[in-house]
């Protein structure tokens, strides 16, 4: 007979080891790691490599022009912790100024797309009339490939960072615009949209009240690839000379003077190359991991 | 009866369909076809019928959430059907709505608090502490704590979801609720507490409801008149106890048939109907229903009944009656 064990004769009981190890809710900062650790390795990454870009002067760096033609490409030691390029420059410090450039353009990209989409993509949600002109100039400004847009507007005019952001930016607000725009089509077919429409809530204090936060969480996801899709056009348009000009190191144009030398010298493009390709993944994380976080029906068991 | 605090006339709504080149094809849902319908002061009037037969939309347009194709609404006395929005709005003080879906028609941004707030916010120039205070109020009434006045809608159930909706929508002390199956969506324990709030708040406010349903047993406890609808087209129009006691009409029949009856040696004399609802792209000829009438005869098929006075305050749609 099976008989229930009441905790009285303790003493025959065998110490059974435990089926699952136990719970241990873990709280603060680590349990907020242990939740989202795509963010919080994005964060990190990001962070190094905004420190690096913010203090470069002090990070043991010299003038990232100074051209010492006597000491060309040096290979990577204790003067040159990266190298020297073709010119004597330091690669180390060249690379550490050219994360201002990159974070810089990846940014404000991200913020001046994201608004000017934004905007855009209420409009076209909202008002009938507007939609049809406003989705076929976007339709039309999506079929020219982004990074031939860029270039093309680089073109026209001459190469500096504020350009490259503006650049990059026309070419990458359509898709946010649309983005937009579906996210205000689902939720103004909402209920509580109609709701707010019979208790007389005037049309602008509704998209701002009703509609415009719940497209934010979309539209954060959205600007972080946009980030770490305009580092990468930038480092592009760099490369091939349409981009930042040649006196403002940036890990474009870093690569593409050790483009030359890359079989006998391959640490001219490899520091650069390794740089920008952690700071792509950090944004990618940090926005996969927003993704997550933000959609609550993949709210994760707490 | 006094003058009406709702009435319809003549009402219709169509739907242009998609297709064809640059999306019109000439055809359209004809998903309000006409209906004429009043609601008196205090009153409920339950609006009933089956899925897609165009009793939602009739509420939308009623709360001119969509403009109608023809037809004339009056609320309280004043023509509401052709205002622009910025007149529109200064109407709505009057006519509020309770939607089906308690969890879709709460912002799962907001506060409870700022959810009721909202009405009073766009009409009543109050300070914060007023609002407060009313919205305080409000909670009392339809039965939520003081201490949820902060809560986010998630926090609530369905129940009580569909409780803050209603002090949403009484917050303005309107003439008229548009209720748009505003029980369907919750489980049986608590629709009744939801309808029985609903009665207690009418008594209180003096309001009158458009109680839009499918669920007859619903609408024969809350509502005073019911309106039957079929494709579009408001069949039967009486006094309840008329309605359920002596339908005139061959749908209300069938439709009440259907009913359950909780006694189990009650004989089922239970009126099938054959086939499914005709599309309202191509409604039947002459009475919508005569494809699935058990009693048509010829003239059904050509000819459209008007919805006439049988009896003492008792409308039907039907030349046999």
């Amino acid at each position: 007979m099976v008989r229930l064990d009441t905790g009285r004769d303790s003493a025959a009981r065998v110490d059974l080891p435990p089926v699952w190890p136990p719970i241990r809710l873990r709280t603060g900062v680590w349990g907020w790691i242990a939740r989202y650790p795509s963010i919080a390795l994005g964060c990190f990454l990001l962070s190094i490599m905004l420190v690096g870009a913010v203090f470069a002067p002090w990070l043991g760096t010299v003038d990232p022009t100074a051209i010492a033609t006597v000491k060309r490409t040096r290979p990577p030691g204790a003067e040159y912790w990266f190298g020297s390029d073709m010119l004597g420059r330091d690669i180390y410090s060249r690379v550490l100024y050219g994360t201002r450039v990159s974070l810089l353009v990846g940014f404000s990209v991200a913020v001046v797309a994201s608004v000017v989409g934004l905007l855009l993509g209420l409009v076209s949600g909202f008002v009938r009339w507007a939609d049809g002109v406003i989705m076929r100039f976007m339709d039309g400004m999506m079929s020219i490939p982004p990074i031939l847009l860029a270039v093309a507007l680089m073109a026209l005019t001459r190469g500096s960072v504020g350009n490259v952001i503006v650049a990059i930016s026309v070419a990458e607000f359509p898709r946010v615009a649309r983005l937009v725009r579906g996210v205000v089509l689902s939720v103004r077919e909402q209920p509580f949209v109609d709701a707010a429409i019979a208790s007389g809530t005037r049309t602008p204090v509704i998209i701002w009240r009703h509609i415009l936060p719940n497209t934010l969480g979309p539209l954060i996801v959205q600007a972080t690839y946009i980030c770490a899709s305009a580092m990468i056009t930038e480092a592009i348009l760099s490369f091939i000379g349409a981009g930042t000009p040649p006196t403002i190191p940036s890990w474009g144009n870093i690569m593409a003077e050790g483009r030359a030398l890359w079989q006998v010298k391959p640490f001219v493009v490899f520091f650069p190359a390794i740089f920008l390709s952690i700071t792509v993944l950090a944004v990618n994380l940090l926005g996969d991991g927003l993704r997550d976080a933000l959609d609550p029906r993949g709210q994760k068991d707490r | 009866m006094t003058q009406p605090v709702l009435e319809v006339r003549d009402l219709k709504k169509h739907f242009d369909v998609g297709g064809g080149w640059l999306g019109k094809s000439g055809q359209s849902v004809k998903a309000v076809d006409g209906i004429s319908l009043t609601l008196g002061a205090r009153e409920t009037l339950g609006l009933v019928g089956e899925s897609g037969c165009g009793k939602s939309t009739a509420g939308r347009l009623i709360l001119r959430l969509i403009d109608p194709t023809e037809g004339e609404i009056h609320l309280d006395g004043k023509r509401i059907d052709g205002l622009s929005r910025r007149q529109m709005r200064a109407q709505r003080r009057g006519l509020q709505v309770v939607f089906q879906d308690p969890y879709s028609s709460l912002n799962p941004r907001l506060r409870a608090v700022d959810i009721v707030a909202e009405p009073l916010r766009n009409f009543e120039p109050l300070s914060r502490e007023e609002i407060q205070a009313r919205v305080a109020a409000l909670f009392e009434k339809v039965g939520l704590r003081k201490d949820q006045l902060s809560r986010y809608a998630h926090e609530f159930s369905g129940g009580q979801r569909q409780r803050l909706v209603i002090a949403r929508a009484l917050a303005l002390n309107p003439k008229v609720i548009v209720c748009d199956e505003p029980v369907s969506a919750l489980d049986v324990s608590v629709q009744a507490q939801v309808i029985n709030l609903l009665i207690d708040l009418q008594a209180e406010f003096g309001v009158s409801y458009l109680f839009i349903a499918h669920d007859l047993a619903v609408v024969q406890h809350i509502s005073h008149r019911v309106a039957v609808m079929y494709l579009g087209r408001i069949v039967e129009l009486a006094e309840k106890k008329a309605l359920f006691a002596q339908p005139q009409h061959p749908y209300t029949e069938a439709l009440l048939s259907a009913v359950p009856v909780p006694d189990p040696s009650f004989q089922s004399k239970r009126i099938i109907l054959n086939g499914d609802v005709p599309s309202p792209i191509n409604p039947p000829s002459g009475c919508h229903f005569h494809t699935r009438c058990p009693i048509a005869v010829a003239r059904c098929k050509s000819e459209a009944p008007a919805l006439r006075e049988v009896s003492d305050q008792h409308f039907a749609a039907c030349h046999l009656r």
